[in-house]
């Protein structure tokens, strides 16, 4: 899912919901269910893809951006490219499913 | 099994005109199969003749799933105490119908043990009140369980297996027409040795339950989902695992005296 | 029109519900229901602000049909963008034909309209390269029958409908409007040449006015089964009385069908729709159409059929005659369709095939035989 080669510099790609007025979400706190309403699909997602979704429906963002945003759900202690890693992981996931796109690098 | 309805008036308004009808031919003669036909049109294969009322059940359930969608339609048993209803979801064979035949034997009332219908616009559910559909092992434990409940005999070999349906108590029939607002949903989890516990249930994970368990939730779109999301809101959610009715009835009073 | 079905008279008055009783009501939903229009005439009953005084019970119904026939508006919008993506290589127009084209082309015909399967048209030559994008992207043959295979690709004007493995949805790829062996031959470049696209979706087209109603009336006048004929013969009205209002559309009509080998679908189209729905066609149209009109006896007999096809296919709208009409028909439509010697073979192995089918069947129970559409 990841691609091959690693930027060298910071990635920045830019990701958004595919439609942000067609994206209802309920979050509880064992996890967030969403509403694609040009799909039709509900999802339930963990906590940090929920959250990353929420944060992606106020604004796009890049990856770097999302960790600045949510380090609540990281122990202090990772590395920040291993966290980048899973947040990028996450993001594919939620493009597979059509919830977000990616809209290249700027 | 109808002793306590109504018969609808030739010149009334109906929501479904359905007929079971003996299958004609020769092969028919030798073999008797009946048939349901969905306002004149065959909607079900044949199926032996004992099987009639059961396929009248059945094919009343598709009618209701097929095209009641001004409701939100959950495949889950719903009963009432004291104008709280408690939805009970959950895939064939955790043990939702045997509960709800023996709850409403205790003092609690049918809504439904199939169909909840929940209406989108003031969050009430809603019951038929039909006959409660009891399988295999089910149906002598509710016989033992509650004697004086009327039940059809048992008919065997269905795609179901062995299957009989129980009359709901007269309260029960009597309001009928009456809908329940939602407290609690509870996920039914029988296993034989099981000893009784309710312990809170996942919220997310309880709204993906009712969500898959829904005949038409698709249909709904935006509305499905908010509707369950508030369904989920305003209830208690819990899972339930139970080896012993009388387990239940005890566990399923103290909740509703309001200790949980 | 006296004799007209109660739900093709509420449909063309919607006023008339007001006064129902409550059997007219049962007749209605239930007449409604069979013939895909109950949804239809719901939205019907909403625009002219009726809804508050239809009686609850039957207001329940048409509530529940119109949310299904919305759901399904998006789930087709949805599909369509899903289509675009998977043949975004193939460098092709996608014109959509039927319902996908009322839809996305913003038309009142499909307001209230039930939805199946996505039709598309691609020229022939791109076929094999659409077929195979779509199934890169998920979509499978459902006809696995080599006779089935061999009965499309020879003789029909699409590929065997696909299926997607995950959304569960229906395509059928065209590259004609009606099949290769047909009696009536159909320049189908043309249509291409005509087509107009669909504002906001990239290679999206649909056919031109003209065009949307030549092949809808040929569909519906070459249609076997007429389970959906009235509910057709409304799409019909709805786009005549809509694109009627357009400039040039009455005088392009005639001229457009002979340049594209329809006229005498057109011919009934019209036929039907003013004498069974009221739809007003000018008289000059009309007489354009006079010369090469059937012969009387073929005329009467067609009206003597369409007459009892075209209603609800309930038991309360049957007539003397509607069984043998609609048997009919149905092989009229193989008729045209086929060269004779084919015709014989076709309905031979149908009726063959649903005999085994129903063998299958059996072993499948308690199941519904198959979801309304």
């Amino acid at each position: 899912m990841l691609p091959e080669t690693k930027p060298v510099q910071p990635d920045s790609s830019r990701w958004s919901p595919l439609d942000p007025d067609n994206l209802q979400l309920r979050s509880w706190d064992s996890g967030t269910v969403v509403y694609n309403g040009l799909s039709g699909d509900t999802h339930l997602l963990s906590p940090l893809a929920g959250d990353i979704l929420h944060q992606l429906k106020t604004a796009p963002a890049t990856r770097e951006q999302l960790l600045g945003a949510l380090p609540d759900h990281f122990r202090e202690e990772k590395e920040s490219d291993e966290k980048l890693d899973i947040i990028e992981i996450i993001l594919h996931d939620l493009q597979a499913i059509d919830l977000v796109i990616c809209s290249g690098r700027h | 099994m109808y002793a306590g309805f109504d018969t609808c008036p030739e010149d009334a308004f109906a929501d479904f005109h359905v007929a079971v009808i003996r299958e004609s031919g020769l092969l028919n003669w030798m073999k008797p199969r009946a048939r349901f036909y969905f306002d004149g049109r065959p909607s079900f294969i044949p199926l032996p003749v004992s099987q009639s009322f059961a396929m009248l059940e059945w094919g009343l359930n598709w009618c209701v799933a097929a095209h009641g969608h001004q409701y939100l339609i959950i495949h889950a048993a719903v009963i009432e105490r004291e104008g709280r209803a408690a939805i009970l979801p959950g895939a064939p064979g955790a043990g939702k119908s045997t509960l709800c035949a023996g709850l409403i034997n205790r003092g609690w009332r049918l809504l439904s043990d199939e169909l909840a219908l929940l209406d989108l616009d003031s969050g009430l559910v809603c019951g038929m009140c039909r006959p409660v559909n009891l399988k295999n092992a089910s149906i002598d434990v509710i016989r033992r369980f509650a004697p004086h409940a009327v039940m059809t005999g048992p008919v065997p070999d269905t795609t179901k297996g062995t299957i009989a349906l129980m009359r709901p108590p007269e309260e029960s029939i009597a309001a009928r027409d009456a809908p329940a607002r939602p407290a609690w949903i509870i996920v039914p989890d029988y296993s034989p040795e099981a000893s009784p516990e309710l312990v809170p249930h996942d919220r997310a994970l309880a709204f993906m339950l009712l969500a898959e368990q829904s005949f038409n939730y698709d249909i709904h779109g935006k509305n499905g989902f908010a509707a369950v999301g508030r369904l989920i809101d305003a209830c208690h959610c819990y899972r339930f695992s139970y080896s012993n009715l009388e387990d239940a009835v005890r566990i399923f009073d103290r909740l509703a005296g309001g200790c949980e | 029109m006296s004799g007209n079905a109660l739900i093709t008279r509420a449909l063309l008055l919607p006023s008339l519900v007001t006064g129902l009783s409550a059997p007219e009501w049962d007749l209605l939903v239930r007449q409604g229901r069979r013939a895909n229009l109950l949804a239809r005439l719901a939205h019907r009953i909403v625009e002219q602000q009726l809804m508050d005084r239809v009686p609850p019970r039957p207001r329940s119904h048409l509530l529940s049909a119109l949310r299904m026939a919305d759901r399904q508006s998006s789930a087709m919008r949805w599909e369509v963008e899903c289509i675009l993506r998977a043949l975004a290589g193939v460098d092709e127009r996608v014109i959509l034909l039927k319902g996908a084209a009322y839809l996305l082309s913003d038309l009142p015909t499909a307001k209230g309209r039930t939805f199946a399967d996505v039709d598309i048209l691609v020229p022939k030559q791109r076929i094999a390269e659409v077929e195979s994008q779509l199934m890169l992207h998920g979509w499978q043959g459902t006809h696995h029958d080599d006779y089935d295979q061999h009965y499309y690709r020879q003789w029909m004007h699409e590929i065997p409908p696909m299926r997607h493995v995950k959304r569960g949805t229906s395509i059928d790829v065209h590259h004609t409007v009606l099949p290769e062996s047909a009696r009536l031959k159909i320049n189908t470049a043309l249509l291409f040449q005509s087509a107009i696209a669909v504002p906001g979706h990239g290679r999206l087209y649909v056919l031109a006015p003209v065009d949307m109603v030549l092949h809808s009336a040929t569909h519906l006048f070459h249609e076997g089964t007429l389970d959906n004929g009235l509910r057709d013969l409304f799409d019909l009205d709805c786009l005549l009385r809509h694109f009627g209002a357009i400039p040039d559309f009455w005088e392009q009509l005639v001229p457009r069908a002979a340049e594209l080998g329809m006229r005498r679908p057109l011919y009934y189209a019209l036929r039907y729709c003013s004498k069974i729905l009221n739809t007003p066609i000018p008289v000059e149209v009309i007489n354009e159409l006079e010369p090469g009109k059937p012969a009387p006896i073929i005329s009467s007999m067609m009206d003597f059929c369409y007459q009892r096809a075209l209603i609800p296919q309930h038991h309360s709208c049957s007539t003397k005659g509607s069984r043998l009409a609609t048997t009919f028909l149905y092989i009229r439509s193989h008729w045209l369709r086929m060269p004779f010697p084919l015709l014989v073979q076709h309905l031979l192995r149908k009726a063959m095939r649903n005999s085994t089918a129903r063998a299958w069947e059996t072993l499948f129970t308690p199941a519904p035989e198959k979801p309304e559409p």
